[in-house]
């Protein structure tokens, strides 16, 4: 038996399912794993430590509503513990940091810089730059402010509510938690580049 | 919120009337086919024919579950084996050109590349979701009807091993992604697995892909470096030898990192106990003795000479 004839047996059940069944089906949906605690939410790569944080309230925050257009702010802490940043000279920088944000299945979300996010609302525009992750010298952790770093997603293939995430690959779908997302970037240093990695936490934007 | 109304009684149910015996016909020959093509080119097409098993089935997992089980954890041999040098996703990139710290190799700047990470990222979340299954794959029986669920070789991977082969794909993943304290929490516990006479054999026993090894082992040496030098020399060997070993290459970055610790930085020297020649950074062999680096042992490391005034 083919592909096909299951693919069959399996639309004639939903079929009937769909009228036996409130709501329906969305199809080929994978649920989420139960019970696996998702990535470590502070992470530490020698002596720098980073945190990752989205704040379902990010509409809020912002004034206008990013992820109906695409889009996931996240805000990041990163710094540097001890007195080791002298030998390091650990820093951000735009060419090097190359951050994505792993959805649980894989899927990659690409960093849309700052710069590239089109609005024509002058005080939006200021605000994330404002707000905007700081590519400079990285500062005494427990100083450290919050950041952010923007990702884009396509709409089609990825759709955010809340904290759950339906992502599509052909026919698949994947029921996701956002907070089992893993964050990587990559920060400079004397020794060469360090890429760090971080699970997404949920908590309230600092500033 | 997304909408999941389904009644999993009635969802099982139906599934079973209407599919017969063919469902179960069906999956056992998509598992049949993935685990005999875990090493070569075929990765996307077994990802999508597991896949399916998992889609097929999600409204009826319990009559499911032995397969459920395997197609995850298959799916979780996918992504591990494509994460090491046959990845398939891809990522789109910002940076020009860099080497990271878990298998990236130099890019050219192209826009897209081939995404290590999502892969070690999909390793995690098929093995999670294979490890929640277990229970209930536990208590599955070997048939359904006269319908047999598993191909041979799955029934010769025992589901206790097959758990403890998805318990080291993600204690790898997190080392592989730099949660060392994590991973010192699962090794902790783990005392035959850092074992060096206990541990190939265990991964054997395990079924552990060949080719994902040398980061096995590289964890490994990581764990026991700060605890036991002379335990963490042999993993170190097996980390740095890993392409004629294992057939994968680890990033020179790591494998640097770990011949910078033999040379430099552990408290003792690692020499050929015949000629005393000193480790040498990628020889197989004492180039006296013809002793292999793997059977060197440790000696007290000599002074430094002290510096002279005025140098």
């Amino acid at each position: 038996m083919g592909v096909r004839t299951v693919r069959i047996a399996g639309a004639l059940a939903l079929a009937i399912l769909s009228a036996s069944c409130a709501g329906g089906s969305r199809g080929e949906v994978l649920s989420s794993p139960q019970g696996f605690p998702g990535y470590p939410k502070q992470a530490q790569e020698g002596p720098l430590w980073a945190s990752a944080v989205y704040d379902t309230n990010s509409r809020e925050f912002f004034d206008t509503d990013f992820v109906a257009r695409g889009i996931l702010p996240v805000a990041i802490q990163i710094g540097v513990r001890g007195d080791e940043n002298r030998l390091l000279n650990a820093r951000l920088s735009g060419s090097d940091i190359d951050p994505h944000l792993y959805l649980q299945d894989g899927t990659a979300l690409p960093w849309l810089p700052a710069g590239q996010i089109d609005t024509p609302r002058k005080t939006l525009k200021d605000r994330i730059t404002e707000c905007a992750l700081e590519f400079s010298l990285l500062p005494a952790w427990e100083s450290a402010p919050e950041g952010f770093l923007f990702f884009a997603f396509d709409p089609k293939r990825v759709e955010i509510d809340d904290t759950v995430i339906l992502s599509r690959t052909g026919e698949i779908e994947r029921e996701l938690d956002l907070f089992q997302s893993l964050l990587g970037l990559t920060v400079t240093t004397e020794a060469g580049p360090v890429q760090i990695f971080v699970g997404l936490k949920p908590g309230r934007w600092q500033r | 919120m997304f909408a999941r109304t389904s009644s999993a009684l009635a969802c099982a149910l139906l599934v079973t009337a209407c599919a017969g015996t063919q469902v179960w016909e069906e999956n056992c020959v998509r598992l049949e086919y993935a685990s005999a093509h875990l090493d070569d080119e075929e990765l996307i097409r077994s990802a999508r024919r597991l896949e399916w098993i998992l889609a097929d089935t999600q409204e009826a997992p319990q009559e499911f579950a032995l397969q459920r089980f395997y197609a995850s954890f298959l799916l979780a041999q996918v992504h591990a084996r494509a994460s090491l040098d046959r990845p398939f996703f891809e990522e789109t990139s910002t940076a020009a050109s860099r080497v990271g710290g878990i298998g990236r190799r130099e890019t050219t700047g192209s826009e897209t590349r081939p995404s290590i990470e999502g892969h070690v990222a999909a390793s995690v979340y098929y093995a999670s979701l294979a490890r929640g299954m277990y229970d209930r794959a536990a208590r599955s029986g070997p048939k359904h009807g006269e319908v047999t669920l598993l191909p041979d070789d799955l029934w010769n991977t025992d589901l206790n091993n097959a758990d403890a082969n998805l318990q080291i794909i993600l204690t790898t993943a997190y080392a592989r992604l730099g949660f060392s304290e994590e991973v010192a929490k699962i090794l902790d516990e783990s005392p035959d697995l850092v074992d060096f006479e206990r541990c190939e054999g265990l991964l054997t026993r395990y079924g552990v892909l060949r080719e994902l090894r040398p980061w096995i082992f590289a964890m490994i040496f990581d764990y026991l470096k700060v605890k036991n030098e002379e335990s963490a020399y042999p993993f170190a060997i097996l980390a740095v030898e890993g392409a004629d070993r294992y057939g994968f290459a680890l990033p020179a970055r790591v494998t640097k990192r770990i011949d910078h610790w033999i040379v430099d930085e552990a408290s003792v020297v690692f020499v050929c106990p015949e000629s005393r020649t000193a480790y040498i950074p990628g020889a197989k062999k004492s180039p006296i003795s013809g002793i292999a680096q793997l059977d060197y042992v440790p000696m007290p490391r000599p002074a430094k000479p002290a510096e002279r005034p005025g140098e």
